[in-house]
């Protein structure tokens, strides 16, 4: 049962990539993006990982892709101007796509990619004792993945701050209404009668 | 195999009519409660004290003929309210009415449900971009970005409730609240749980994506008969859900106030309706009694108060549950 809704789910994820890529609306495309977002969650279900599933309906589908969304339908982008570029990007992107595979092929050959030296938690123990997959990827972040975790948090941090400092503007320009300064003002102050 | 498949539709169904009619007279109560504030009486032709009321403007609804706009996307169109109204309804699955009275008792309950309610902004945001018309698309940025930055406070707080209960399973939220329900300790976040809640069923005052003095209704502007009876159905269900969010959370779901006999004759359920009938009540007593925000106002509270209280409030609670354990 599982296996075959897994075929399903992921064939539903492959078509609906393929269209993201070659819908003519962008507005479709990313739609389309959303819907393979959801199907990818409903995998990691299919093999148990609620928390990631969950996380990954959260995160991606309830904040990025809403952004994306908000992006591309405010750009207002037409068919012919996103056509004209194929032919100069086409490159670039066929590098991108060697690399991303040949990174598959490095991590799918190897067991040894990414796993620190000494692994204190046996999972297979965890699982028996009955812990739930929320408790045990709590336990791996915080003991032997605690450095990698760390780094993580500092790259988004410097994100955040990267994004905070390019959008920041002269606000000295800008004409801003502060609700405390409105409070601040009576009747008396504005009405005159003469 | 088809026994188990027909049980649980069963199941289904006895979920989704029990909220239907919830639904359909939680507008008929909300006549009467703005009604009664406003010193009118409310519905009162249609039936006894005009109890047929919904059933009649749901009648209403569905004998309209549904236009869809020249230049709409037609299928977006389309999906769009069924999409918010079924949004509406699947988090049901994981809300437990009564001790053990779930249809999925799930380890990650308040993260279905928080996901799920992260959704809620795509049947309104394709609404307002299919609709192809000013207002609609402008209600529906709005709407958008005011669902954003309130669920942003509202998932930190759950994050302060989860390390007090230490569980993502929604019973087990309610059981560790048997000594005392989550609203004392953490009051403060109690009641900008509550606001935030306002703020993500777009209900008064800050109702701002169907501003009718600005926007004439908007998001939905273009939607007619039951499209837009959907899209009714779907904002009152969410409201229904906030509710029952709030009361498990923080008012200790099915349990009692205090654990004595008389108490105890009263089932769960009946608890855990007044609970939520009563936020309900709180929500349209706001709605008849402040005016609506502006939006500078709206976006200034989310980000510049709420933010930074619940994220202070995560911390003090972690500190706290430190030096206890």
């Amino acid at each position: 049962m599982i296996t075959y809704l897994f075929y399903f789910f992921s064939f539903l994820i492959v078509c609906s990539s393929f269209l993201v890529v070659f819908s003519n609306n962008p507005v479709h495309s990313v739609l389309f993006l959303i819907f393979t977002f959801f199907n990818s969650a409903i995998i990691f279900l299919l093999m148990n990982a609620e928390f990631l599933a969950m996380t990954l309906v959260i995160v991606y589908v309830g904040a990025i892709a809403v952004l994306f969304l908000f992006v591309v339908m405010m750009l207002n982008i037409s068919e012919s101007v996103l056509k004209e570029g194929f032919l100069k990007y086409f490159p670039f992107g066929l590098i991108l796509i060697v690399i991303f595979i040949s990174e598959l092929f490095l991590v799918y050959n190897s067991d040894t990619i990414m796993i620190p030296d000494n692994i204190k938690i046996n999972i297979s123990e965890m699982t028996n004792l009955g812990f739930d997959n929320t408790k045990l990827l709590g336990l791996y972040l915080y003991t032997d993945y605690f450095i990698i975790f760390q780094i993580s948090g500092f790259l988004l941090l410097l994100a955040m701050i990267g994004a905070i400092v390019l959008a920041q503007t002269d606000l000295s320009k800008i004409k801003l209404n502060s609700s405390i300064n409105q409070k601040k003002i009576r009747k008396k102050d504005i009405i005159k009668l003469n | 195999m088809l026994l188990e498949i027909t049980f649980i539709i069963l199941k289904i169904l006895l979920i989704i009519f029990p909220l239907m009619i919830f639904i359909a007279y939680l507008t008929y109560f909300e006549r009467k409660v703005i009604g009664a504030i406003q010193l009118r009486k409310g519905p009162n032709v249609v039936g006894p004290f005009g109890l047929l009321q919904p059933i009649a403007d749901g009648i209403k609804l569905l004998t309209k003929e549904t236009i869809f706009p020249q230049n709409s996307n037609k299928f977006i169109f389309a999906f769009s309210p069924i999409l918010t109204f079924a949004l509406a309804l699947l988090s049901w699955a994981v809300i437990p009415v009564d001790y053990k009275l779930v249809l999925s008792d799930i380890n990650v309950g308040i993260m279905y449900i928080f996901a799920i309610s992260s959704l809620g902004i795509y049947g309104i945001i394709m609404a307002g971009w299919s609709s192809n018309s000013r207002y609609a698309f402008l209600g529906a940025l709005r709407s958008a970005a005011q669902m954003i930055s309130y669920e942003v406070s509202i998932g930190l707080i759950i994050i302060s409730i989860l390390l007090t209960a230490g569980s993502l399973n929604l019973s087990e939220i309610v059981l560790s609240q048997q000594n005392y329900w989550y609203a004392i300790p953490h009051f403060p976040m109690f009641v900008i749980f509550f606001i935030s809640t306002l703020a993500e069923t777009n209900r008064a005052p800050f109702d701002l994506p169907e501003a009718e003095s600005e926007l004439v209704a908007g998001y939905n502007v273009e939607y007619s008969s039951m499209t837009f009876g959907l899209f009714f159905l779907g904002e009152y269900g969410n409201m229904i859900l906030m509710s029952a969010m709030t009361t498990i959370l923080f008012l200790g779901g099915w349990l009692p106030p205090f654990d004595n006999d008389f108490f105890n004759l009263i089932p769960g359920y009946i608890w855990f309706l007044l609970k939520v009938s009563f936020l309900l009540f709180v929500f349209l007593w706001v709605r008849a009694t402040l005016p609506r925000y502006r939006y500078d106002q709206l976006m200034s509270l989310g980000w510049k108060l709420f933010l930074p209280l619940s994220l202070f409030w995560i911390i003090i609670t972690s500190v706290i549950l430190f030096y206890l354990k």
